[in-house]
């Protein structure tokens, strides 16, 4: 976080405005002041510190504004009305230092981490894109129905025609995710990530270049330069200093020289990691068996969702006619889409619900307090009621000193919510696009203030309402026990206590089911080992020949195998748990199949240590060698679910298999099974997975991903795997080392962040609910003080006292339980999306919430009944 | 010119501050928290309200800054010691001095 921050100026600026002008000192040497003091407060201590001297400052300067008010002298006299009270507010806030703490707390913890949450959701969710008429732009992919696929992107002959044929778009943006190698000035080489991009791109989305140009029309003919590279703006921050001299040199990719022409901004919802764009040139002769390419479109002006998906289907039924796209259907989806899955939309939306329910405990918690401070003044009130003052002028007073304390409470919430959101950036628990961007800004800053006045309002009205004002004389006439308030009070505080149960029951069992559904997903069955496990990926420049970098690669293979903390060591085409991948049509060659039932499988190109490097053990027949080599002839080792998806309980050694059934149609050979392993996410099933030997050609990939056994920690591998690299070959960049440990943590990264903080929301309710429970409780018996003196006297059983007196604090609790229970059932449908291994309706879950709140809540009540039991008799009668 | 009792242990500070040069708000906050091992800071409300005050009463004067001074931005406002905020540091000193000089008769300190 930056040492200074706007939020503060302003609000000190606001705050020094309700200075009268002929008293205050120049602003800025205020702020300064302010700023440097801060600093000075807090030179040792981190953010926590920083933000308690900021508060610091700001109650300072509260002091300050309020004794240069009270010392002006207006000529127009007295002050307007609402100012003294708001003066007399605050004395009173001043008065009673812990029970304005305990408020403030309260409304500051509520507060602030509902802003937190709305920071997050109005980043994440609701800022539009930072792209032209978002709204306009849509995306295009495909669907195959018949072999279940919902949503796949295009072959490249495809994404040319639906270009050339559509009536609805003004524009089409045709791209592809690739990766290169970058050496050459600027630095050390790097691995970069980027697309290859049709010429109507940038155009499609509305980028516009912060330097040079982009694309344009024509930039993507059949002969056009296709060395040209338009940069992103990280990359341009990153390695060229934002230097725009860049434009017109070249950087050297692969091995290839590319010219500078552009430098442009990214959307991080959509471009995060994308450092260059090179052109995707149209050929004369294109491929239509390849499905890797992603298309966007621009709507004409006055063009419907409606009308744009109808002229897909137009455009698809010509696409069908070539016999590669049998099936196929164009459909669109929204941009919004790109913001968030529905999973995380959903998760977002919990989260914010959920807050908003600890706001609301708090802010009952607020209001109890108030009520039971509003029966302490009776008295007083009644007294000036008989002076001369309207119920109109007590209400106002208490709503002002209600709103007075909710304003103090949202100002400290506003620190708590920067504490949050720094802590959410800076743990970044990964899969929430945009997390990194997020910040308080003028919607939020309208939301805090609209919630802060909200409750100041409502937990002033609740006490102001209940105030006794009819019955003055009786009042002032019983002197003392003018404390006890009237039934309706008490009716109001049980009421309170119930709510605040309910709603922590709502809490609880979601957060239950969540806490369970982590753990469901942590510990199922993974099919792969995650201990000293390392993976990282090493680039090959494409200006290698394809043979160079094959022998390189096994050059590397069998040098990290010789390691001597190395205990196996394999390659493999594809990463886990980060979704996507390569996929075929599996079926065998000696039964005839409905082409709707035919398996889509994963495959993977791997050598033959892979799978003892990754903890897959071999089920039948044998696992791959050098011999191996790919389509000479076609051999593949299949997961055990897949055999028994084909084969059942068959023996599928030595049957023949077809791969890319219905595409490219390989008849293999199954030479060996293996076990199965949740490879793209650990809450879908077993993948259906078939390996191919990398030998033979694919070694010779651009890419090179390693999985690694270790026999010590991994982490402790990964400067000598880089040394062993750099051995071999200087300018190769090797990234993404990570331990498989990290990958599962970073996979489960979403879940993990909903849970934690959905229980952390349900812990603070549970702990706020209890303080409403055992407060209200010490608050009744406190009353009943003489009362318990006069039966004790009279002979009455201290046990069976003891059991009323539970029974009277219990009675709110159960009500609450029992709506909370019913609310819960209700509500927690909402969850089912989010949950895995556990239904919403979890009888488990629901026990124990309601038993464990019954237990603690018990527990509560027992300190203040034994405590109104324990006293003398006679000093209660006396008193 | 009004007569002050027992000067508040912060506008003590603040005058020794100024006793020897005219100085800006902050030059006074970080004078006063240096001299005092961080034990009196200063925030800026408390030392703005004690400056108003303290002119009210003649004890301090706010003056143009300096014509050489130069900060991030703009020109803060100096303030001055006048002759009867230098009379009464003098003789808060002296009052303090005469409790220092009883520990020292009772032993509580050397010197």
């Amino acid at each position: 976080m930056a040492a200074r921050s706007v939020w503060f100026d302003r609000m000190y600026r606001a705050l020094l405005g309700a200075c009268p002008p002929e008293l205050a000192p120049p602003v800025d040497d205020m702020l300064e002041a302010a700023q440097q003091s801060i600093a000075l407060a807090s030179a040792r201590s981190g953010a926590p510190g920083r933000a308690l001297a900021r508060l610091r400052a700001l109650a300072d300067l509260t002091g300050f504004v309020v004794a240069a008010r009270r010392d002006s002298r207006r000529p127009f006299g007295r002050p307007p009305m609402h100012l003294r009270e708001v003066r007399q507010a605050l004395r009173l806030v001043r008065q009673q230092p812990a029970f304005s703490a305990a408020v403030i707390l309260m409304l500051a913890l509520g507060i602030g981490a509902t802003t937190a949450i709305f920071t997050v959701v109005h980043g994440v969710l609701l800022r539009p894109l930072a792209l032209r008429d978002p709204d306009r732009i849509v995306q295009v992919y495909a669907s195959m129905p018949h072999r279940s696929i919902d949503r796949m992107v295009f072959a490249e002959g495809n994404t040319w025609d639906i270009r050339d044929w559509n009536r609805v778009f003004s524009s089409v943006g045709i791209s592809h995710a690739a990766a290169y190698s970058l050496t050459g000035t600027g630095g050390e080489p790097m691995r970069v990530g980027g697309s290859i991009v049709s010429a109507g791109y940038f155009e499609t989305l509305g980028i516009v270049p912060i330097a040079g140009r982009v694309f344009q029309p024509g930039d993507d003919d059949p002969g056009a330069p296709a060395q040209r590279v338009v940069l992103a703006e990280p990359l341009w921050v990153r390695r060229y200093a934002r230097s725009p001299d860049i434009v017109g040199q070249t950087i050297t990719l692969d091995g290839k020289s590319y010219e500078v022409i552009g430098v442009v901004p990214v959307e991080p919802a959509i471009q995060t990691g994308d450092d260059v764009y090179v052109p995707f040139l149209r050929r004369a002769k294109t491929d239509r068996g390849s499905w890797e390419f992603d298309v966007v479109g621009r709507l004409k002006p006055g063009v419907t969702m409606e009308a744009a998906a109808a002229d897909l289907d137009r455009v698809a039924t010509l696409l069908r006619a070539h016999k590669d796209n049998e099936g196929l259907d164009v459909r669109l989806a929204p941009s919004s889409d790109w913001l968030a899955s529905a999973d995380l939309r959903q998760a977002l939306w919990l989260m914010l619900g959920a807050v908003g329910l600890l706001l609301v405990i708090a802010s009952v918690n607020v209001a109890n307090l108030l009520l039971v401070r509003a029966a302490g003044r009776t008295r007083e009130r009644a007294l000036r009621t008989a002076l001369g003052a309207s119920r109109g002028d007590l209400i106002r007073e208490a709503l002002t000193e209600s709103i007075v304390l909710a304003v103090i409470g949202g100002a400290a919430g506003v620190l708590v919510a920067n504490g949050l959101i720094a802590g959410f950036k800076a743990w970044d628990p990964g899969g929430i696009p945009r997390l990194a961007t997020v910040h308080i800004d003028p919607a939020v800053w309208l939301l805090t203030a609209a919630v802060t006045v909200a409750v100041g309002v409502v937990t002033g009205l609740v006490p102001a309402w209940r105030s006794p004002l009819l019955h003055i004389v009786s009042a002032l006439r019983e002197g003392q026990r003018g404390l006890t308030g009237d039934r309706g009070q008490d009716r109001t505080r049980t009421a309170l206590v119930a709510v605040e149960v309910a709603v922590s029951v709502l809490l609880l069992v979601g957060a239950g089911l969540l806490t369970r559904s982590l753990i469901n997903v942590l510990t199922v069955d993974r099919g792969f080992a995650t201990e000293r496990r390392l993976s990282a990926e090493i680039t090959m420049p494409g200006a290698y020949p394809e043979d160079t970098r094959e022998q390189i690669a096994e050059r590397i293979i069998a040098r990290v195998a010789a390691l001597p903390d190395v205990a196996s060591v394999g390659s493999v085409s594809g990463r886990m748990l980060v979704g996507g991948g390569t996929g075929m049509n599996f079926a065998a060659a000696d039964r005839e199949i409905e082409s709707t039932a035919v398996p889509w499988a994963t495959w993977r190109l791997v050598t033959k240590d892979y799978f003892r490097a990754i903890g897959l053990t071999l089920k039948r027949g044998r696992g791959f060698t050098e011999q191996d080599l790919i389509s000479k002839p076609w051999r593949a080792v299949i997961s055990e679910g897949l055999a028994r998806r084909i084969w059942g309980d068959e023996n599928p050694i030595g049957k023949t298999a077809i791969l890319w059934k219905g595409q490219g149609q390989r008849p293999a050979e199954v030479i060996g099974v293996v076990s199965d392993m949740r490879e793209h996410r650990l809450d879908d099933g077993p993948t259906l997975s078939v390996y191919l030997p990398a030998y033979g050609g694919p070694l010779g990939d651009t890419t090179l991903s390693l999985v690694i056994e270790t026999r010590g920690n991994p982490e402790a591998l990964k400067p000598v795997l880089l040394a062993a690299v750099r051995e071999i070959d200087p300018l190769l960049p090797v990234s993404r080392m990570r331990s498989i440990e990290e990958l599962v943590s970073r996979s489960v990264g979403a879940r993990r962040f909903t849970m934690l903080l959905i229980a952390t929301f349900a812990l603070l309710a549970f702990v706020l609910a209890l303080a409403g429970v055992a407060g209200v409780l010490l608050y009744t018996m406190a009353k009943r003080t003489a009362e318990m003196g006069l039966r004790l006297a009279l002979g009455a059983e201290p046990r069976a006292l003891m059991r009323r007196a539970l029974g009277q604090g219990l009675r709110p609790v159960v009500i609450g339980l029992v709506a909370g229970t019913a609310g819960a059932f209700w509500l927690s449908r909402l969850t089912t999306s989010l949950l895995y291994g556990v239904t919403a309706t979890d009888p488990l879950t629901y026990i124990a919430v309601v038993g464990g709140l019954l237990v603690a809540a018990a527990l509560a009540c027992y300190g203040p009944a034994r405590r109104a039991l324990r006293i003398d008799p006679a000093i209660a009668l006396r008193d | 010119m009004p007569e002050v009792a027992v000067l508040p242990p912060h506008w003590f500070q603040i005058l020794l501050a100024l006793a020897d040069e005219d100085r800006h708000g902050l030059a006074i906050t970080k004078d006063v928290f240096a001299r005092t091992d961080g034990q009196m800071h200063l925030w800026p409300g408390m030392l703005y309200g004690a400056l108003r005050k303290m002119t009210e009463q003649g004890l301090v004067a706010d003056v143009e800054a300096p014509a050489d001074f130069t900060s991030g931005g703009g020109r803060p406002r100096f303030y001055r010691i006048t002759t009867a905020g230098k009379r009464a540091c003098a003789s808060e000193a002296s009052r303090l001095a005469r409790f220092v000089d009883v520990a020292r008769a009772k032993k509580l300190i050397r010197r």
